[in-house]
């Protein structure tokens, strides 16, 4: 049975009030964007998003102003967008006006940015009883700590994931990415659907306190736990896995576009290893008093990494990949963006999408919703230019006069 | 309104077939309040035989930390699925559950007669959520992945490391935890979609394309379609510099100036007499100071070696720079921010002589609908009276004769 879904999509009614910015933020209200709620971005009209200023620039021949670069579109997709200047008292109130018509007010500001507005959710609750509210400042809301600073890479760094990664006897390296702007925002997009769930039972709303931090922490896996079991502080495993060998990246044949290809190969038994032995047939690996079994992979596994190393230099990665899946052996390429959009057999179309702006002049390249719902993914629209909405909200969902609005243009509010 | 203890999915079941790379969506139900049940093959789950364990107590399939870690709060059903009768009962627990979650290969539940569409057939209203490395359908949904491939295939592994070394691995396995996540979200938006279109959903997500999405910012899409460029490892260098600093007491700290504190950067350099000099007019420049990182690494390394790692924290956040430590396991087991926000949860192991174990926890917490108390992992079918005789009503002789056919 194939079931429409996105007719109406899943969330549309909703409403979001949006003050996230930077990255962390807008990579959550984007999920609900996407599926259908209309998600409005607050920006202040004196302080634009910073991130309509960073990340990937089209060629200068196309760039036409702040918002058109790779990063801001691919976290601000189907969004709405209005200024409003929050230290004046009109702008607070255009605010409220807008609050008191959103299911949900998120924001990324660190300590009390929101309650100094006179926008806590003490305050809004008063407005919107059945409002749901996520702060998500780094530290949380709460602690000695809860005016923290930081950003992306620092966040990895407190939640233990840049001191866990590296080879043995190397400093730390960490993720090449802000590993937790991405994970922490669907805590964050998971948190709000289960108090949605919640208020759609019992009309209750509430407040919701993510810390970055510990969203971060969280995804440690059983480390945590090892140490409260056992005070164990792990050694930095490389590409080893703990419970068996082989398990890392192993060089290949340079490729005409790049000569630093990987690839990804994982062996967890005895089997599986007697399969590739007979594939690859090298007569290192052959050798069954050093590899037959898992214990004496383990015991050998410098000379084992080598050796497979050395086998795999002569070739070249995809091709490889290929023949060890064909036998069910857990191998893969380390792609670099090239492999991901260009030899992917399946990512340029299944998880990306061309987006194009206002004037038709870029192209984003895009990703998509990471899932599929019955065979659907998630309609996108382009990201919103800086105020491109404000018309359109402060009128028709608002209620300001055609006059009200040239006041409020006249007074700054909005530009 | 009162506040309550059962968190805010209380009403919800889940059946939790998954493998590692589902677990902790599992995981994340549980912590909202949902009743989540593993079903286990008779004699237990894999995922028991991974490390670390308790000491002492290797192999003992109750004792592995990585199930006591991604289980916890959920509770334990053994079922043999590959037997007829095993599909039977299966089906009768769908009929009274809200979501099911596997990882198999894309088939094998079909081939069991307990496909999608079957379990449909008992609950109209069933979200049917899978894992898969490369999604259900597709040119690679029959190759095998797990978090390392996963990861490699995303693109994400490619970033990461020192351009000197291989690529690495992220720690713990994050590839299955950002298919976790997106699990996590969109079951709850199938969920809600229930209430509009009184049918359930199939909710299919590729550990590939859960990977990708962390890597929208540093191989974003668009640096190769507009330039043709490959974002490359470039170790702990971002925005222009490393942010990894070593300090007196051979910690680590992480320092991000922004380009907003850039002067009252220097001005701190100079007060601390940190070379080299950066008070010249041409530093202001913030091309200039991508033109000239090794000085400015060089000025944070010098600073850093000036402190220890906690008081350069310490003085530096109180200059508004954005500096914090580089934690271990141990830091953040004694993190003063962590045990004020109530991050870890003990819990006690009766099976284990009352051992209590600090469990990390969630990363949020609601104001009205808090989180019900942790209970530990659950035994291999510890919850079978539960599900055979409370929910399923099996009478007791016939329990038996499913534990004698070892379907339970």
């Amino acid at each position: 049975m194939s079931i429409e879904l996105n007719n109406p999509k899943p969330l549309e009614g909703l409403r979001i009030c949006d003050f996230f910015w930077l990255i962390a933020g807008p990579a959550c209200s984007r999920v609900f964007a996407d599926w259908g709620a209309e998600v409005i971005k607050v920006e202040s009209s004196n302080r634009l998003d910073e991130i309509r200023q960073t990340g990937s620039w089209p060629p200068d021949s196309v760039r036409s102003d702040d918002s058109h670069n790779g990063v801001f579109n691919d976290c601000n997709t189907s969004k709405k967008a209005i200024q409003v200047d929050l230290n004046t008292e009109k702008g607070i109130e255009v605010i409220k006006r807008l609050i008191a018509k959103s299911d949900i007010v998120t924001n990324n500001f660190t300590g009390e940015r929101m309650d100094r507005w006179g926008l806590g959710y003490e305050d809004l609750k008063k407005i919107n009883p059945e409002l749901i509210m996520l702060t998500m400042p780094v530290m949380g809301t709460t602690g000695p700590q809860r005016n923290f600073g930081a950003i992306g890479n620092n966040v990895i760094a407190l939640g233990g994931i840049n001191y866990a990664m590296g080879f043995p006897g190397t400093p730390p390296t960490g993720m090449g990415p802000l590993y937790s702007d991405f994970a922490a925002p669907y805590f964050a997009a998971s948190a709000i659907l289960a108090a949605l769930y919640h208020r759609d039972k019992t009309g209750e709303g509430q407040f919701i306190d993510l810390a970055q931090f510990q969203a971060t922490a969280s995804l440690l896996g059983p480390a945590l736990l090892d140490y409260s079991a056992n005070k164990t502080v792990p050694e930095r495993p490389g590409n080893a896995h703990p419970d068996f060998a082989p398990h890392g990246v192993y060089p290949c044949a340079p490729a005409t576009h790049n000569s630093d290809r990987w690839l990804a190969l994982s062996i967890e038994n005895d089997l599986a290893w007697e399969r590739f032995t007979e594939l690859i047939a090298d007569p290192v690996l052959s050798d069954k008093s050093k590899f037959a079994t898992n214990n004496l992979r383990k015991t050998h596994e410098k000379l084992l990494n080598d050796a497979i190393a050395n086998y795999t230099s002569n070739h070249d990665v995809w091709v490889l990949a290929g023949r060890l899946q064909d036998e069910g052996i857990t191998a893969g390429v380390t792609q670099d963006l090239s492999d991901v959009l260009d030899r992917d057999p399946g990512m340029r179309t299944q998880h990306f999408e061309n987006l194009t702006d206002l004037a038709g002049r870029v192209t984003y390249t895009t990703h998509r919703q990471p899932v599929r719902i019955n065979d659907q993914t998630a309609p996108m629209g382009r990201a919103p230019l800086f105020g491109e909405h404000n018309y359109e909200v402060y009128t028709d969902l608002l209620g300001y006069s055609d006059i009200e609005y040239a006041e409020l243009v006249a007074a700054g509010i909005v530009n | 309104m009162t506040q309550n203890n059962s968190g805010p999915l209380a009403d919800l079941r889940i059946l939790d077939l998954a493998g590692e790379s589902g677990l902790f969506c599992g995981r994340m139900f549980a912590e909202l309040g949902a009743e989540v049940i593993k079903l286990e093959p008779p004699g237990g789950d894999a995922f028991r035989s991974r490390g670390p364990w308790l000491a002492e107590e290797e192999n003992n399939p109750e004792a592995s930390l990585y199930h006591l870690h991604y289980n916890v709060n959920k509770k334990s059903v053994t079922i043999n699925l590959l037997k007829p009768e095993g599909q039977a009962l299966f089906k009768q627990m769908v009929a009274s559950s809200d979501v099911v979650l596997e990882t198999m290969t894309p088939g094998e539940m079909n081939s069991l007669g307990i496909g999608f569409e079957s379990l449909q057939e008992v609950n109209p209203q069933l979200i049917y959520t899978t894992i898969t490395p490369f999604g259900q359908n597709g040119p690679l949904s029959q190759w095998s992945g797990n978090a390392l491939t996963g990861a490699a295939m995303s693109g994400l592994l490619y970033l990461n490391g020192d351009i000197s070394e291989p690529p690495n691995q992220p720690a713990a396995e994050q590839a299955y935890h950002m298919a976790s996540l997106v699990a996590t979200w969109s079951t709850l938006i199938a969920i809600r979609a229930r209430s509009t279109k009184a049918t359930g959903s199939r909710v299919d997500i590729s550990v590939q394309e859960a990977a990708a999405m962390a890597t929208v910012q540093t191989a974003n899409a668009n640096f190769y379609t507009w330039h043709g460029e490959l974002p490359m490892r470039g170790g702990m260098r971002h925005f222009g510099s490393r942010h990894l600093y070593l300090c007196r007491d051979e910690k680590w700290a992480s320092i991000s100036i922004r380009p907003v504190r850039w002067h009252d950067f220097v001005q701190w350099l100079n007060e601390e007499g940190v070379k080299p000099d950066l008070t010249s007019e041409e530093w202001s420049d913030p091309f200039y100071r991508r033109d000239h990182q090794d000085e400015i690494e060089e000025a944070h390394a010098n600073l850093s070696k000036k402190f220890n790692r906690d008081e350069l924290v310490r003085v530096g956040q109180s200059r508004r720079m954005l500096i914090v430590p580089v934690n271990k396991i141990d830091d953040l087991s004694q993190h003063t921010q962590l045990r004020e926000r109530d991050f870890f949860k003990e819990v006690t192991y009766d099976n284990f002589a009352d051992l209590k174990l600090e469990h990390p926890g969630p990363a949020y917490q609601f104001s009205l609908t808090k989180p019900p108390a942790y209970t530990r992992a659950p035994l291999i079918g510890e919850h079978n009276h539960y599900m055979y005789s409370d929910i399923l009503n099996i009478a007791r002789d016939r329990y038996d004769r499913l534990a004698i056919e070892n379907i339970v």
